[in-house]
């Protein structure tokens, strides 16, 4: 789970190598082994940019891709119930929550005699966990651990490399989406067959964008697995985008707030910079220098 | 260390430091202000003060409102962080749950300690790598003993103010190669820079002090001012 590093570090090698190895040693250092991650290509999400705020029909789409798929195995600890209601977020109304809430048992307890007991959630309730702990999730999938989703959109990214990661933070170049991008793209790179020469262990599949192509996720997901009621076409690429904007959102259910205050902050200060700066030009007039 | 390992203990020693640092860079802003009050600002000519009525202001308004217009400029780029790129200078891998069992692969530490990482790792020694990890700040403290230039301001150094931009590329170029892994030709990179990075602190500011020829310093800061001024109305 922590080998996105190594995608990155990859990435980055070569444009560092290359870089360096040209200019200091006057020979380009491509001689890595090997086979190359693909890089996740960069989509359109309404979350990006200035005025970025999620879309809420894509986070409903997605909320179900992760429920009915994902969260069979993934747990999601950070994610209460209510967090679905909330402005920002999939905007589900106060009687849905708690409609969903009741689908799901939660542990709770001691009661009076002293016993824990189970009951319906809810909506004050974290997302309950497929498994009991770290040790069953790995014992019901062939030894790897599904990681835990709750921040997942933002513990995972790609490099980019200099020059692209000093512009990725320019404003109207700002690009702050790569764990977004490299979910959709990995949910989409799956291969039947790993390529010619490759062996792969027991409970490994191939993926195309996973750090040394090596997954232990068998493909999560197909065309038509999940049932969209608003009309949007049920294929793998809209799937991959939903379910990545519903972990964005996941990952930082604020966002939307944050850019809007971050708006009326830098209006107020460019303002008031502007009167500062008058106000000095004034008092620094009538003096040289 | 509290032990043969970096262990519990240890974390509890540097915690306790860490508590303390606050307190000592509080009594170094006391110094500060005892400094200004006592020596006075510095200023770009580098020369003292020689009659406080022609060469120098009030502090307020026009240092208050001066700083006043900077530090508001600084807010809308530190805004800029905070509110549209809060996770640019982060890495991805800090999302993770800590697991003192599984290092990540490769260990990127914050941006600021990147050039000094970047020395930690050039040299091939363990202890002489963190000794010189270390120097590189001590450097700064020896400075005024290694600058044997008779001119204060760099704006009568023509060679310094070239080879000053050439230093801060060097730090930068060393602070891109910490955030690489330390393989092939980033490994010779980073040891000439880390080279020239205590050239330039040992070698160049003690002899370029001797050598270099500055351009002749004004008398006073408000003739400072002066010729600034007649050059910008010619």
């Amino acid at each position: 789970m922590l080998s996105k590093t190594s995608l990155g570090m990859i990435a980055a090698r070569y444009v560092g190598a290359a870089l360096l190895g040209a200019a200091l040693l006057g020979a380009p250092a491509f001689a890595e082994g090997g086979h190359d991650q693909a890089k996740p290509s960069r989509l359109s999400w309404s979350f990006a940019g200035f005025f970025g705020h999620y879309d809420q029909g894509q986070l409903q789409r997605g909320f179900k891709v992760f429920r009915e798929v994902c969260a069979n195995c993934h747990s999601a600890e950070k994610l209460a119930f209510r967090n679905l209601g909330e402005p920002g977020g999939p905007g589900f109304s106060e009687a849905q929550v708690k409609a969903l809430a009741e689908q799901y048992k939660v542990k709770d307890g001691p009661n009076d005699a002293g016993d824990m007991f189970e009951r319906p959630a809810r909506p004050s309730d974290n997302w309950p966990s497929p498994f009991a702990n770290d040790n069953a999730a790995r014992a019901a999938n062939g030894g790897g651990l599904p990681p835990d989703m709750s921040v997942l959109a933002k513990a995972r990214s790609y490099k980019r490399g200099f020059p692209w990661f000093v512009l990725d933070g320019l404003p109207g170049l700002m690009y702050q989406e790569h764990g977004a991008d490299y979910i959709a793209a990995l949910l989409q790179a799956y291969k039947d067959e790993p390529p010619h020469g490759v062996k792969l262990d027991a409970g490994q599949y191939w993926n195309d964008i996973m750090p040394g192509n090596r997954i232990a996720m068998p493909k999560p997901i197909s065309d038509g697995q999940v049932d969209y009621t608003d009309g949007t076409p049920a294929t793998l690429e809209n799937y991959s985008k939903d379910v990545s904007a519903f972990l964005m959102w996941m990952a930082e259910p604020k966002l939307d707030q944050r850019k809007k205050t971050g708006f009326r902050v830098l209006v107020f200060m460019a303002i008031l910079t502007g009167l500062l700066y008058a106000t000095k030009k004034r008092v620094w007039a009538s003096t040289p220098h | 260390m509290g032990g043969y390992s970096v262990d519990n203990p240890t974390l509890n020693r540097f915690f306790s430091l860490h508590y303390l640092l606050p307190f000592m860079i509080a009594a170094v802003v006391g110094l500060h202000v005892w400094a200004l009050h006592v020596v006075g600002q510095n200023n770009p000519a580098g020369v003292d003060i020689k009659d406080v009525e022609k060469d120098s202001v009030p502090f307020t308004p026009h240092a208050t409102m001066k700083d006043a217009t900077g530090i508001a400029a600084f807010v809308m780029l530190y805004a800029w962080f905070v509110f549209f790129i809060p996770n640019f200078l982060g890495d991805a891998d800090n999302y993770i749950m800590a697991n003192p069992l599984q290092t990540p692969p490769h260990i990127v530490p914050e941006w600021y300690f990147l050039p000094f990482y970047a020395i930690l790792r050039a040299i091939p020694s363990k202890l002489g790598g963190v000794i010189f990890m270390f120097g590189a700040i001590v450097m700064l403290v020896i400075l005024p003993w290694l600058d044997t230039s008779r001119v204060r301001s760099a704006v009568y150094r023509p060679i310094y103010k070239i080879l000053f931009w050439v230093f801060i590329a060097c730090v930068i170029g060393l602070g891109y190669l910490g955030s690489q892994p330390p393989e092939g030709g980033a490994v010779l990179a980073a040891r000439i820079l880390t080279t020239y990075y205590f050239a330039h602190f040992l070698v160049i500011l003690p002899l370029l002090g001797l050598f270099e020829t500055p351009k002749e310093v004004p008398a006073s800061i408000n003739d400072a001012v002066l010729a600034k001024h007649a050059q910008s109305k010619a």
